[in-house]
């Protein structure tokens, strides 16, 4: 035994390879649920009905091309009725869409509309001038003089300076945009229809915007 | 005395005579009154040994030189008689002795009186007030029997109206408060001293001799040669000027999708951000100057300048190299001066309506019937063979 074998030493642990983490693809929208398609109905006003069938080409394309969206027009319920289809990438484009839509039937323009489409932090925050104060007859019609103002110049240069878009539907307000510069608008608003004057609200939004400028 | 009778003496007598207001007119009376006070003025002479006049000098002399030489006179005069008016004060029985003098001064007052110097006539009052208050004097001394304490009460109760009259009185403009010129005397802040704080430095007054030293002074530098004012340090800006915000107040073209878009490319690579409206501003404003200074340069020089590089996209034409050399004026287009056999790439011979002969309207005539032939030999053989082709096909269909 002179020679000495060397000991077999197995190594203590056997490398043997791993299975592969699997990577599962996201469910599409028609995975879901049982493969049921998921339905989404916006109303259609009627003061819509005629800028809906002028502008239907450019909703339809967007939500029918980019979001896989199936959608179409029910005439006698009148509705917007919204569709996921097989290839819908995502649900929430679903939602997005529909979205979308809601926004075209409270009275935004379409490109304005359409950032819904593209972005994730943006929301459509509706309110009455009679949740901020109660005005009655001549002091709620100028109240919403104010808010709009000469040629609507005091409602443009709060979209400017916010990066908010405005409707103002009689006594409904709207503002799309996102969270923060929702909150900026919405203040500058109801300060208008408390009864402040423009000058004041557009000195005040200066600051504001600087602010927010300098923040991001 | 008034039997004597001399021209001084009538003077007098016809300037008693004359009233009052005649003085007031220019006329002869001012002869008679020189001649009236040249007497007195003798008259009164002995009375004053000292006076340097031994008569009053009054031709050539005009009412003040006149005046003046009574004045001179006058005065000492005065003041004796006061000396002895306070005398007789003294002791009475004195006057009974010399009752005529005196009443020689009285006759002489009353004369000088007359006369048209209203000073000389305050001048006597006062001799008469001197005189009344002497007489009161006389009274006072009459009641000597008051006590000490009677005196004293007399004194503090004079005390107490004058005082009383002080306080009664209108006060003077100095103690009335805020006052305007209007409502004070003129000139009469000149005499008050006028207690008050400037608030401005008042300014230093300059003389002769301020603006010699001045001078001096700068001279003194000048030839020194030493020029070493103190510079104003330039105030460094602390801060750069922040950019004030204008708001736009027109609808924005951009959609709000932009809008968010070109806010998250300037936050994440702002290199490629686009150019804000500033930018733009200052890019416009940087060409226009550089327009502006070639203009300067070629009007400040006949060297030639290079034209400005302008970072400005423009569309290069790639015009060929000849076109440029082509002798034609700018204003004729490339258009008019292409030739005929350019503008018309067909046959040579072209000709208008009125210009064809006979033969040529016969030939094309000859031509127009042979083309209309050939068409018109194929065409039905080409319809002849569709109908043959189509035939079988719908043949085998409804086969």
């Amino acid at each position: 035994m002179a020679e000495s074998t060397p000991m077999e030493i197995q190594p203590a642990t056997v490398t043997e390879p791993m299975p592969a983490k699997p990577i599962f693809k996201p469910l599409k929208a028609h995975e879901m649920s049982d493969g049921k398609v998921q339905f989404r109905k916006v109303s259609v006003p009627s003061n819509r009905y005629t800028p809906l069938k002028k502008a239907w080409l450019d909703i339809y394309t967007p939500v029918y091309d980019q979001m896989k969206i199936d959608i179409r027009m029910n005439l006698k319920a009148r509705k917007v009725e919204l569709k996921t289809r097989a290839d819908t990438p995502d649900v929430s484009n679903l939602q997005k869409s529909a979205d979308f839509v809601h926004a075209f039937m409270l009275g935004f323009d379409i490109p304005d509309a359409i950032s819904l489409l593209r972005m994730d932090e943006l929301y459509v925050e509706s309110f009455e001038i009679k949740d901020v104060k109660t005005l009655k007859g001549e002091h709620q019609s100028r109240a919403i003089g104010r808010l709009s103002g000469k040629g609507g110049k005091t409602r443009f240069a709060i979209e400017n300076s916010t990066k908010t878009r405005i409707v103002i539907a009689d006594t409904r307000i709207h503002i799309l945009g996102a969270f923060s510069n929702i909150k900026v608008a919405r203040s500058s608003l109801c300060s208008l229809i408390m009864g402040s004057p423009a000058g004041k609200v557009y000195s005040k939004l200066r600051g504001v915007s600087e602010r927010l400028a300098e923040r991001c | 005395m008034a039997t004597v009778t001399d021209p001084g003496m009538e003077a007098l007598e016809k300037l008693k005579s004359t009233e009052p207001p005649v003085f007031l007119a220019p006329s002869s009376i001012s002869e008679v009154a020189r001649v009236a006070s040249q007497y007195l003025f003798t008259k009164l002479k002995p009375h004053n040994p000292k006076s340097p006049f031994v008569e009053l000098l009054v031709d050539g002399f005009d009412a003040e030189q006149i005046w003046q030489q009574i004045d001179m006179q006058s005065q000492p005069l005065l003041s004796s008689l006061r000396h002895e008016v306070k005398r007789f004060a003294k002791n009475p029985e004195e006057i009974l002795k010399l009752g005529n003098l005196v009443l020689k001064v009285s006759h002489e007052n009353d004369d000088i009186d007359e006369m048209d110097m209203d000073e000389l006539e305050e001048f006597l009052e006062e001799g008469e007030a001197e005189e009344y208050g002497t007489g009161s004097k006389n009274k006072k001394g009459g009641n000597e029997k008051l006590s000490t304490h009677e005196k004293e009460r007399l004194k503090v109760q004079s005390k107490i109206e004058q005082m009383e009259k002080a306080n009664l009185d209108p006060k003077h403009w100095t103690m009335q408060g805020e006052i305007t010129a209007a409502k004070r005397p003129k000139n009469s802040a000149l005499e008050v001293d006028l207690d008050f704080e400037h608030n401005a430095r008042p300014a230093p007054v300059i003389t002769e001799e301020v603006t010699a030293t001045l001078e001096d002074l700068i001279k003194n530098r000048v030839i020194e040669a030493r020029f070493d004012d103190v510079q104003r340090a330039p105030s460094l800006p602390t801060k750069s000027k922040r950019e004030a915000k204008e708001l736009d107040d027109s609808k924005s073209k951009k959609g709000l999708a932009e809008v968010y878009e070109a806010e998250y490319v300037q936050k994440a690579n702002p290199a490629f951000a686009p150019a804000t409206f500033s930018d733009e501003l200052k890019k416009e404003a940087s060409i226009l100057f550089k327009k502006l200074c070639l203009k300067l340069d070629a009007l400040s020089h006949f060297h030639f300048t290079p034209k400005p590089i302008i970072e400005e996209m423009n569309i290069q034409t790639n015009v060929p190299a000849i076109a440029m050399e082509e002798v034609a004026p700018v204003a004729v287009s490339d258009a008019a001066m292409l030739a005929p056999e350019e503008i018309f790439a067909g046959k040579g011979n072209i000709k208008d309506e009125s210009e064809l002969t006979q033969e040529d309207r016969k030939r094309r005539r000859a031509k127009k019937k042979r083309k209309f032939k050939a068409e018109s030999a194929n065409q039905p053989i080409k319809k002849a063979r569709d109908v043959t082709t189509e035939n079988p096909k719908t043949g085998s269909e409804q086969l």
